[in-house]
């Protein structure tokens, strides 16, 4: 009870001695209210970022943007059996498998089924439709290919059109398999319900004949049900039987029944959490195994295992780069608590010195000031907690750097972590407090002069040289990461397709995932920030100098307040480093951190352009002049019997609004015959004239303009653009000729061409897939005697896609044949909800804004402080009659100085480490990721912001200085110099 | 002109207000100093010396009364009249800590000529003068914490003399010097005034003063004796 009552009137105390202290102890807390608030912030980010990013890649890659608490969709596992060859396979043989995958799967798995289905599908017979045909001989005309399905669930799923739901038939018994043919096929072939025709299927030992009646026509009741996940046109040449009717009745009597068999697993995927994601991968790989124990040529055609990789490899990257951009955050957290406390211990120091002499023991003091300190950080944890929430909040809502215009997506919710972050911050900064205070209270009686000395000794890093020291750990990530090429090792990553091909490429893929553990060499990740703060550092060790040479020319002046400016600068370097840390970190920072963002955008941009090639790509068909007997076009006409395709002009394109250049582009693959081995790669045809209007293009994608590009294309007709390094790999020269042989629609047409130019990168190519040769359209067309479907590449001001696919498709104006259109902007929009493009902007964005609060709150904070500190210099100076004019003039160039060289200083730096370390944090699990590769863009309208940011910070420290000046008593400040 | 004395102060207070509580330090004061004289203010800590030297150099402004210094009426003064006025006409000593610390001894004379405008070359002269009168010139270099007490104050006497003032006010110049260090001050003061005709008003509450003063006030709860 007595303890209470002391600690109670000790609080009484402290509060009472915090209040007296007012702006200062303000300003204190508000920075460490901030401080926390940030600090606190970004692990809960990072957990909700991770949270979202699982949801959304187990989502799927179409809903991206789901926000945390959307719906997770159900985990789906396809497995398939492909018939080798006809009669290859029984029934009997695939039993075990479909046992095990339609009833243990699940267990194996850890995941509750939802529900499976199986289809099996035969091999195709040939139907004759012809009525006249003759029932013993096999059609050569007037006949579909078919093959006969069974689905489990079908008839809930179907709409007949005509006739009935099959009967389950057994040939033993009836004649006739009872089945179903899809209403397009009816309608094409001209069939109708309870027809009856044959089927033929040719094996080893002869012609086989399956009598089959049309029970009836269906149709998909609802085709975008999940039940349809393969479209139902998928069977439109299938002829459906009931599940029975395959299994019992056709499967005994065929040799050849199994063409395809696909089981499906809907399983629930609701309890999967981050952690899962591995061991989850490493279940499905044992689970394919063992059904491909179980029946050879089964495998996994879909599985949510791609994704749970490619979840693993995003978070661990997120996580990485998360953790990189916090380390300068951190640092400058750091500068900014060793300002706040330096400054307030040296107001405190005095008043320790006083209590000291009156008997106060060490111990109390600590304690008292412990305990003030206690006060405050309870405060700013009390208020950083909801702060810390509505920064992640914010950071959920950034769209792109500095642009937070999304709808906020994250949850928000203080994990344990942050809690930690925010209790270790706060020890620390007590820590950090009591430390200088003990420091302080061994004098108890602190003269004015030891205090001056101490401030003329350089600071105690320099004289032990850390600054130079941490060049070196600096100067080996920048080496290092110039030979590595990357900050990361460049992984082979698996793709999801060869992760589905090989049994165990997801267990390789997972371990390949985890020896690319971005973490193993942390010193990459801090290189920037270490060689910043080195370079910080070293800075100040300068300054002295150059200050001493300002001081030097000012002293040739008459000026007064200069000159007394720049030798207080000179020549009390400890005075001023605090603050001047804060700033060159925080703009070298911010600078940096800026042009990163920038460059990330950019680069995200550019991405995306490259791989469209422009504003929107049209897929479309002109109209078809042959069909084929299925109503298809036939594209497969030869060109002696005349071109198939027939096309509007593409100028037509113009006339939809927002249109403001089209141009044809046609992609097709192409071969080069190499000194005897054919190099494979593809054909771009483009309109020469219009392409460059439409196309997106960097300068450093040829050596070239695009434009002389394209003139070149125009002075030869014949004329084609080749890859730089394909030229140099094979040798050739512009002007040598190139034969290429390119495959248009079935056929190879060989072709003659001269090369005119080259290029190092082309809009939509990726040399992984073989070199690309650009050439002219129309030229192309003329040697294949006929036009071909092309893509059209539009130059627009609109996004979406839909309403410029409705007015080109208007049957009553353009009625042009659009059948796929891509909106690169669309898609830029879409991507940027992505977590991890999120995740990243977000933390860069909030890094960026908390440090420039921070080191604006910390300036003000020296500011006041310094003057309050040199109050007895300033009474002095008054006392010796320097006019007031002289006065402000002398705070200003301090200001001026400190405030020029952090912005001079600080941006070149940042600069500098952005020329030198940004090439390296290209990051990508794709080698597409790397195409184009990152232009450095350095963000001079940020830095522009920020100078203007702190012309405002200078014109607030400085009012705020001249106000007190005008206040100052000049028998007061002088009185503070004497002891007696 | 010369008749008049260089400070005259009439019935002079100074009352400090802090919250609620008023001290008044000075209670009418009235007193007189004569042109060309080293008089010392002498009195116990806490007696008003200190306010009162403020209120004579324009430091400070007397709650009431009337303080005339060098024919001024500071009382009618603004403080950029009075800065200016103490630029040109006033030398001021303090107890201690008066020295810019960053500054070295030349520098922190020079500043005062500075501050005047002087020209560069004049601005030399004199300081190196100024050095040479208290005996300091192969310390010019050198900045105040690598001096001893006795040599800082000989330089911020060195600094009061720069403007060439015709009043030097002195508040315990040799407050925290050792006696023999205190006598070398005084007697430099001594020579100071009878040397360069200087009126030299100085509190201080060491008896080694009598010695050294032409003539000596008491100051005693804010009233001279
Ligand atoms: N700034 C001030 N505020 C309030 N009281 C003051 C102030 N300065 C001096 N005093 C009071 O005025 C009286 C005279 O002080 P001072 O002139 O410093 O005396 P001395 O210089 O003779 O020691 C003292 O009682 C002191 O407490
Ligand atoms: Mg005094």
């Amino acid at each position: 009870m007595k303890f209470l009552h002391r600690l109670w009137a000790h609080i009484l105390i402290a509060v009472w001695r915090l209040r007296s202290q007012g702006g200062l102890t303000l300003a204190a807390s508000l920075g460490l209210t901030v401080l926390l608030g940030l600090v606190m912030s970004i692990p809960s980010y990072a957990d909700a970022v991770s949270y979202r990013l699982l949801s959304a890649n187990l989502a799927g890659r179409s809903s991206a943007s789901a926000t945390a608490e959307a719906q997770r969709a159900p985990f789906t596992f396809l497995f398939e059996y492909t018939g080798p060859f006809r009669g290859a396979s029984q029934w009997e043989q695939a039993q075990a498998v479909d046992a095990y995958l339609l009833r243990q799967a699940s267990a194996e798995l850890g995941l509750p089924q939802q529900n499976s289905s199986r289809i099996l599908i035969s091999f195709p017979f040939k139907l004759s439709i012809l009525p006249e045909a003759n029932p013993e001989e096999e059609p050569q005309s007037g006949f579909a290919w078919v093959n006969f399905a069974a689905m489990n669930d079908l008839q809930s799923h179907i709409t007949l059109v005509e006739g009935s739901y099959p009967e389950i038939s057994n040939p033993a018994t009836d004649p006739f398999v009872e089945v179903l043919i899809s209403e397009k096929s009816a309608n094409q072939m001209g069939l109708s319900a309870g027809e009856t025709y044959t089927l033929y299927s040719k094996g080893e030992s002869g012609i086989t004949l399956y009598p089959v009646r049309l029970a009836g026509i269906w149709r998909a009741t609802d085709p975008k049900d999940s039940y349809w996940f393969y479209s139902p046109r998928e069977f439109d040449k299938a002829l459906l039987v009931p599940e029975a009717t395959f299994l019992e009745g056709l499967a005994p009597a065929m040799l050849d029944e199994l063409g395809k068999i696909t089981w499906r697993l809907t399983l629930d995927s609701s309890n999967v959490h981050a952690v899962d994601a591995i061991p989850l991968a490493n279940r499905i790989t044992r689970v394919e195994l063992q059904a491909k124990k179980l029946f050879t040529g089964v495998y996994l055609k879909e599985s949510p295992q791609a994704l749970l990789l490619e979840y693993q490899r995003t978070t661990s990257l997120l996580s990485f780069l998360l953790a990189a951009f916090s380390v300068p955050i951190a640092a400058l957290f750091l500068a900014y608590i060793n300002l706040v406390s330096g400054v307030i211990i040296e107001r405190q120091r005095n008043e320790i010195a006083v209590l000291r002499s009156r008997g106060a023991t060490l111990f109390q003091i600590a304690g008292i000031t412990t305990l003030e300190g206690l006060l405050m950080v309870a405060l700013a944890l009390a208020t950083g907690v909801p702060l810390s929430l509505g920064v992640i909040w914010l950071m959920g809502k950034t769209r792109s750097f500095l642009d937070f215009s999304l709808p906020a997506s994250l949850r928000l919710h203080p994990t344990e972590l942050s809690l930690v972050f925010g209790g270790c911050t706060a020890v620390l900064i007590l820590m950090a407090r009591l430390a200088l205070i003990i420091e302080a209270a061994r004098h108890t009686i602190i003269t004015y002069k030891q205090e001056q000395a101490r401030n003329l000794r350089p600071p105690w890093w320099q004289r032990a040289g850390l600054d130079l020291l941490l060049f070196i750990p600096a100067a080996y990530g920048a080496f290092l990461l110039r030979s590595q090429g990357s900050i990361l090792p460049t992984p082979a990553v698996p793709t999801a397709t060869a992760v589905g091909a090989a049994a165990d490429a997801g267990a390789a893929a997972a371990r390949a995932a985890a020896l690319n553990d971005p973490f193993q060499n942390p010193l990459l990740m801090l290189a920037p920030a270490l060689g910043i703060f080195a370079f910080t550092l070293f800075m100040l060790r300068l300054l002295p100098g150059l200050m001493a040479g300002i001081s030097w020319a000012a002293a040739q002046s008459k000026s007064v307040g200069l000159l007394l400016a720049a030798r207080h600068l000179s020549r009390s370097p400890s005075f001023y480093s605090a603050p001047l840390i804060l700033l060159v970190l925080t703009l070298s920072l911010s600078t940096f951190t800026a042009s990163l963002a920038q460059t990330l955008d950019q680069h995200f941009y550019d991405l995306q352009y490259y791989q469209q090639g422009a504003d929107i790509r049209l897929v479309e068909l002109g109209q078809c002049l042959k069909f084929d007997p299925v109503g298809n076009c036939d594209t497969g006409a030869s060109t002696e019997e005349g071109a198939t395709w027939a096309f509007i002009p593409v100028a037509e394109h113009l006339k939809a609004p927002g249109v403001t250049a089209a141009a044809r582009v046609g992609s097709w693959p192409a071969r080069a015959s190499m000194s005897g081995k054919p190099i494979t790669g593809a054909f771009l045809g483009i309109d020469r004239l219009d392409f460059s209007q439409v196309a997106f293009w960097r300068k450093d994608f040829a050596a070239d303009s695009l434009g002389e590009l394209m003139n070149a294309l125009a002075s030869d007709a014949s004329g084609v653009l080749a890859a730089r390094s394909f030229l140099k790999q094979e040798v050739l020269y512009p002007g040598d000729s190139l034969a290429l042989t390119v495959d248009i629609a079935g056929k190879s047409y060989p072709i003659q061409f001269t090369i005119v130019g080259s290029f190092d990168l082309f809009p939509t190519w990726y040399p992984e897939k073989g070199p690309l040769f650009v050439g002219n359209l129309d030229y192309l067309f003329e040697q294949v005697q006929g036009q071909h479907p092309y893509n059209v590449w539009l130059k627009t001001e609109a996004t979406p896609c839909e309403p410029l696919v409705e007015a080109l498709t208007n049957p009553q104006t353009l009625a042009l044949n659009v059948v796929g259109c891509i909106s690169t902007r669309q898609g830029i929009l879409q991507e940027q909800k992505r977590p991890e493009h999120q995740g990243v902007f977000g933390l860069l964005s909030v890094g960026f804004a908390g440090a420039g609060l921070l080191t604006v709150l910390g300036f003000l904070l020296y500011a006041l402080f310094s003057f309050q500190r040199r109050m007895i210099e300033m009474g002095v100076l008054r006392a010796l009659g320097l006019s007031s004019r002289q006065m402000r003039s002398f705070l200003a160039w301090e200001l001026i100085f400190l405030i020029a060289i952090g912005l001079v200083v600080g941006s070149g730096l940042g600069i500098f480490v952005s020329l030198l370390f940004i090439p390296y944090l290209q990051l990508g699990s794709k080698a597409s990721a790397l195409i184009p590769p990152f232009t450095v863009q350095i963000a001079w309208e940020r830095i522009l912001q920020i100078y203007a940011l702190f012309g405002l910070l200078f014109v607030a420290a400085f009012s705020g200085l001249a106000r007190r000046l005008a206040h100052l008593k000049i028998f007061q400040a002088v009185k503070l110099g004497e002891t007696t | 002109m010369t008749d008049e004395p260089l400070i005259i102060c009439e019935n002079l207070w100074r009352v400090y207000k802090l919250d609620a509580l008023e001290i008044a330090a000075l209670r009418g004061v009235n007193l007189q100093v004569a042109a060309g004289r080293f008089v010392a203010l002498k009195g116990r800590s806490g007696s008003g010396k200190t306010t009162l030297l403020n209120c004579l150099g324009g430091l400070d402004s007397p709650t009431a009364g009337k303080v005339r210094v060098l024919g001024h009426d500071l009382t009618q003064l603004d403080d950029e009249h009075l800065a200016r006025w103490r630029r040109e006409q006033i030398g001021l000593v303090f107890q201690s800590f008066s020295l810019l610390p960053t500054l070295s001894a030349y520098e922190n004379i020079e500043l005062m000529l500075r501050i005047q405008g002087e020209e560069k070359k004049e601005r030399r002269e004199r300081t190196l003068a100024c050095l040479e009168q208290v005996g300091l010139r192969q310390w010019m270099h050198h900045r105040p914490y690598e001096m001893s007490g006795g040599q800082q104050q000989r330089v911020a006497i060195a600094r009061s003399l720069a403007n060439r003032p015709r009043l030097i006010l002195a508040d315990e110049p040799t407050g925290e010097l050792d006696s023999v260090t205190a006598r070398e001050i005084l007697a430099l003061f001594q020579r100071i005034v009878h040397a360069e005709g200087v009126t030299l008003l100085m509190v201080s509450h060491d008896a080694l003063v009598d010695e050294y003063a032409d003539q000596i006030l008491h100051l005693k709860d804010g009233q001279v004796m």
